[in-house]
């Protein structure tokens, strides 16, 4: 069994009359790295910002470890929120000196850590000077200081280039294995995130509507039997008559039919014996973005 | 706590702000006085002036301008830098961010007023002011004052957030609240505007004996413990940004 790094249970937040978390309760396991997707406006960020304390909630309870509030362990979580908080007129290398002093980390770590990040020659240049991705990178160096056990990353691709979101994702990878480094990473790039991804927590309008498995959000995408033919609307038929429960669509040259996978063989010869030439056949998935346009209803 | 007051430590003396306002604050008090001194005394031919009464008023009147506005400056320095997210989401309490910038805050306007104390005294030190019988009374009860102001441009500032605002609500909201006391006192015949900071040290100047030194002090310590109380509660409902 994993243990539980961090757990929500029933985070309520409401701006005002308006309800913008609705009872999230969430699980994240040592070792995950959990993929946080929703909308604009969907709540990652506000319900983030609560489990880190930096808004206070209406109700409900955040725990680590089983038992502990922020303030007991924080030193322990690394985070990036929104955009990175830095001293615009001080370097790289002071900002992370200004914030080991606070985390504890050791100084002698940060041209790792800036290493790491891609930020090794920035030099005397000072933060008002860097680009949004450069600010974006030594957010995340930030959140790497003092090896945290657990990474809150809001949106952490955001302004960076195709070669910065490689390294970016690599450096995840990288923490998670070598470093047993817990993720919890919201994202709208979800072909990206479905890259790096243990486990998705999806939230619409502010309820948490699913948690899965990446394993098991793979095998519930490869949902379609596809088969290419000359007689779509004959297929059709001769599919029906076989598999009457399924849901068989006909799009112009081809059958769609759900969740047949393993009879494919069996349809095959089916068709071929009805005189219908069969181009093609194949299992079809669902990418991350269908499969999260089907649950939030869109 | 030691962690935090050492990164607003950090924050201050890796920060030209101080220095700037040291600066100034030497260039406009200490250095100028002198440079004027010298000046009317040889223009008008006659002796330099005593201006031991002016040093000791620079430490015992409200905050100058330039220390206010860095006060209003420092204070929101991690506001508005959005820094703050990095220190409470990492399990630092808002009471403790607080208490470390209230601190940092006072040793920065402490260092200013001093240093521009020190240079009043080097500079001035020939032209053979002496030892006033009550100064040191003067001065510990004008650095409990400082405190006290500190305190309440340092919440003021909290309140804002951002310099800008912070800067305009130090050097008018202590005018405002005073012309408001004014008023009221006009209206009621009360004369309430001694018990607000400048009232205290202004009633305790003029008979400045160490018995008049107790009120005064108790008063400006229960009054940083007041500034300090609202800016806990207003921090504590806050969303950091």
């Amino acid at each position: 069994m994993m243990d539980t790094i961090l757990k929500t249970t029933n985070i309520v937040k409401k701006y005002g009359n308006k309800i913008v978390l609705k009872n999230v309760s969430m699980n994240i396991r040592k070792g995950d790295i959990y993929g946080f997707i929703g909308k604009n406006g969907a709540g990652k960020t506000t319900f983030m910002r609560t489990v880190l304390s930096l808004t206070p909630i209406d109700g409900g309870e955040v725990v680590y470890y089983e038992d502990k509030k922020i303030e007991d362990i924080g030193l322990k979580v690394g985070s990036l929120i929104e955009s990175p908080g830095l001293y615009k007129n001080a370097t790289a290398t002071e900002n992370l000196k200004r914030f080991s002093i606070l985390y504890g980390a050791d100084e002698a770590k940060i041209p790792e850590i800036l290493k790491i990040v891609g930020l090794s020659d920035t030099g005397n240049k000072k933060v008002k000077d860097f680009s949004l991705g450069m600010k974006q990178r030594l957010g995340i160096a930030f959140a790497l200081l003092g090896d945290p056990e657990l990474l809150l990353l809001d949106e952490p691709i955001n302004g960076l280039d195709p070669e910065g979101i490689k390294e970016i994702r690599d450096v995840i990878l990288k923490l998670n294995k070598e470093k047993n480094i817990t993720f919890l990473i919201s994202s709208h790039l979800l072909d990206e995130l479905s890259k790096i991804v243990t486990r998705y927590g999806i939230i619409n309008d502010g309820e948490l509507i699913e948690e899965i498995d990446a394993k098991e959000l793979h095998e519930k995408c490869k949902n379609k039997l596809v088969i290419e033919c000359d007689n779509p609307k004959k297929a059709k038929t001769i599919i029906e008559k076989s598999v009457p429960e399924e849901d068989i669509k006909v799009k112009e040259k081809r059958v769609e039919i759900t969740e047949k996978v393993k009879e494919s063989g069996k349809l095959n010869k089916e068709l071929v014996s009805a005189g219908i030439t069969v181009n093609a056949l194949y299992v079809s998935e669902d990418s991350l973005e269908d499969y999260f346009m089907k649950r939030i209803g869109e | 706590m030691n962690k935090l007051i050492k990164l607003q430590m950090r924050n201050l003396f890796h920060n030209k702000l101080l220095y700037v306002c040291l600066g100034l604050a030497l260039l406009l008090y200490p250095i100028l006085d002198f440079i004027m001194t010298k000046t009317m005394s040889s223009l008008l031919n006659i002796a330099p002036m005593k201006v031991f009464p002016e040093i000791v008023s620079f430490i015992t009147s409200e905050p100058g301008i330039i220390s206010v506005m860095f006060i209003a400056i420092f204070a929101c320095l991690d506001f508005n830098e959005g820094t703050t997210k990095n220190i409470i989401a990492r399990g630092y309490t808002r009471n403790e961010l607080l208490i470390s910038k209230y601190i940092v805050t006072l040793l920065g306007l402490l260092i200013i007023q001093v240093s521009v104390f020190l240079v009043f005294l080097i500079l001035f030190a020939s032209n053979g002011f002496g030892y006033e019988p009550d100064m040191l009374n003067k001065i510990i009860v004008g650095l409990f004052s400082i405190v006290a102001n500190t305190l309440f441009y340092s919440t003021l500032s909290f309140v804002l957030e951002k310099n800008s605002s912070a800067i305009l609500a130090c050097l008018f909201v202590p005018r405002i609240f005073s012309a408001i006391l004014s008023l009221i006192e006009t209206k009621t015949k009360l004369s309430i505007s001694d018990y607000w900071i400048e009232g205290i040290l202004s009633s305790f100047l003029e008979k400045p004996t160490v018995g008049n030194m107790i009120l005064p002090i108790i008063l400006f310590i229960v009054y940083s413990l007041l500034f300090a109380f609202i800016g806990t509660k207003i921090m504590n409902k806050r969303e950091i940004k």
